[in-house]
């Protein structure tokens, strides 16, 4: 127990020194963890793949699609946790910049609307880092907040084909709407600091952040499906994990702490500790045992991943597995019930 | 454009378009839009600028410098329209590709110092993302 709040204080405190090297990141970063945030999750962490229940249905990870009675989207928590980063991001301002601060003066609605008609051309004199990193890394955050609450795409990996790209295709609306408001909206740069009338005005904030952002979202999920997951397939180090997880996903991460969740969270797979540890090292240990002898027969659910299992077939030349499309795909907390942590269909390694 | 000099144009239009074969595989439309368009020449002055934040930072400048401080903006904004037309060769339920779109504008405005932005064509060719029909 000890060892655990040791590896979620390294976290914390990772988090902290690392975002403090970006404004967008730091916002958010500053939001950290509570007790309560570890108590909230804590049932994710001890039972991996709740059944879905018309009360709790944001622990589901079950891909419901194309169904008459799909779950519809979660606005209300949704429109909460982009409130609460736009917040977040706001309060970063005002902390580190005195300029923004000194702007509060003045008419509020003539400069608003100065600000805001003030908008052309595309570069808005802000650094590349700004314009083409943190920006993106905003509106993949925004992307992410709207997967959290989709229970219909929640559970969708890199790798899920047409499904994944329709689930890319709503968070880019959900990340387009939340990053015009950070520019131009009630609660924006514009509204607040009046950005566009000190600085040079320009669009490059309001088609960079949803379009790069999505490519960044991309760019997480796969790391995710190749890094995280291959990492995950050969260790059960907590720490390496937990940092793997935390930050070869920053933006995933940040979106899981708006909503007071763990940053490490995967909705469509195996925990980290406690039971899902004892799991995981036991799988681990099944899956070494049988690779170094293969004629020790294990039912899959004994042993590992998918990936794993994959090629270590081919390695013995059984015959391999049958392709699946997306629309045959199986369920991921089915999938993961029988002992698989990633998720992806088998031999399918990438989308269509 | 000189250095520390831009020039931009914002064109905004509404208006309908006739694609009378949308759903097959090679797709022609026609379009005029309507509405405005503003050009605006800005001629920035860095050193004022540096002069003005120095003058922030060292606190004997009483508010933080706008951009008016230190930039010269002429503009024009007035009427405007567009017609064209262009074809889009569908590649699958996803994708478009627009082969060409050509389009002529014209906008009611005077000049701006320098740019005559009155008449203008545009060539433009992409890829086209479709919503609802995968």
């Amino acid at each position: 127990m000890r060892k655990e709040a040791s590896i979620k204080c390294l976290w914390i405190l990772l988090t902290v020194s690392l975002c403090s090297a970006c404004s967008a990141c730091s916002a958010v970063g500053a939001a950290g963890q509570t007790g309560d945030t570890i108590r909230s999750t804590q049932t994710a962490e001890l039972l991996p793949f709740p059944e879905p229940t018309p009360s709790d249905d944001r622990n589901s990870s079950k891909l419901i699609l194309n169904h008459p009675a799909a779950p519809k989207f979660q606005w209300r928590p949704a429109i909460r946790e982009a409130w609460f980063y736009t917040g977040a991001m706001h309060v970063f301002r005002f902390a580190t910049e005195p300029g923004t601060r000194a702007a509060l003066t003045g008419p509020w609605m003539k400069n608003y609307r100065d600000s805001v008609t003030a908008l052309r051309g595309w570069d808005d004199g802000d650094s590349f880092v700004t314009s083409y990193v943190a920006h993106p890394m905003e509106g993949a955050v925004f992307g992410y907040i709207q997967q959290h609450n989709d229970p219909q795409y929640r559970g969708i990996e890199w790798g899920h084909g047409r499904a994944y790209w329709r689930s890319r295709v709503r968070a880019l609306g959900f990340s387009t709407i939340w990053s015009t408001q950070w520019t131009l909206g009630p609660a924006s740069e514009a509204s607040l600091g009046n950005v566009q009338i000190h600085e040079s005005p320009g669009f490059v904030d309001l088609v960079g952040t949803p379009i790069l952002g999505a490519g960044l979202m991309i760019g997480e999920d796969i790391a995710d499906r190749y890094l995280i997951v291959g990492l995950e397939n050969r260790t059960s180090n907590r720490a390496v994990l937990l940092l793997a997880r935390s930050f070869l996903n920053p933006t995933r991460s940040f979106a899981n702490l708006m909503a007071f969740r763990e940053p490490w969270l995967r909705e469509s797979r195996i925990g980290l500790f406690k039971e899902n540890y004892a799991r995981r090292k036991q799988l681990l240990g099944n899956t070494k045992r049988a690779a170094k002898n293969p004629s020790h027969s294990l039912r899959a659910n004994q042993t590992m991943t998918p990936a794993f299992i994959h090629s270590w077939r081919l390695s013995k030349s059984p015959p391999p597995p049958s392709r699946k499309t997306s629309s045959s795909m199986e369920p991921v907390p089915e999938a993961a019930a029988r002992g698989q942590f990633g998720s992806p269909p088998l031999g399918k390694s990438s989308p269509k | 454009m000189p250095k520390n000099e831009s020039g931009d144009s914002l064109s905004y239009l509404i208006g309908p378009r006739w694609t009378p074969r949308a759903s097959k595989r090679l797709s022609p439309y026609v379009q005029l839009l309507l509405g405005g368009r503003r050009i605006t020449h800005e001629t920035d002055d860095p050193d004022k600028r540096k002069e003005l934040m120095d003058g922030w930072n060292n606190g004997t400048l009483p508010h933080y410098p706008m951009r008016r401080d230190w930039a010269v903006e002429n503009q024009a904004n007035g009427f405007a329209m567009a017609m064209g037309g262009g074809l889009d060769v569908v590649m699958n339920s996803a994708l478009s590709w627009r082969v060409a779109r050509l389009e002529y504008t014209h906008a009611w405005l005077p000049d701006v110092d320098q740019i005559h932005a009155s008449d203008g064509a545009q060539f433009t060719s992409g890829v086209i993302l479709r919503i609802g029909s995968w």
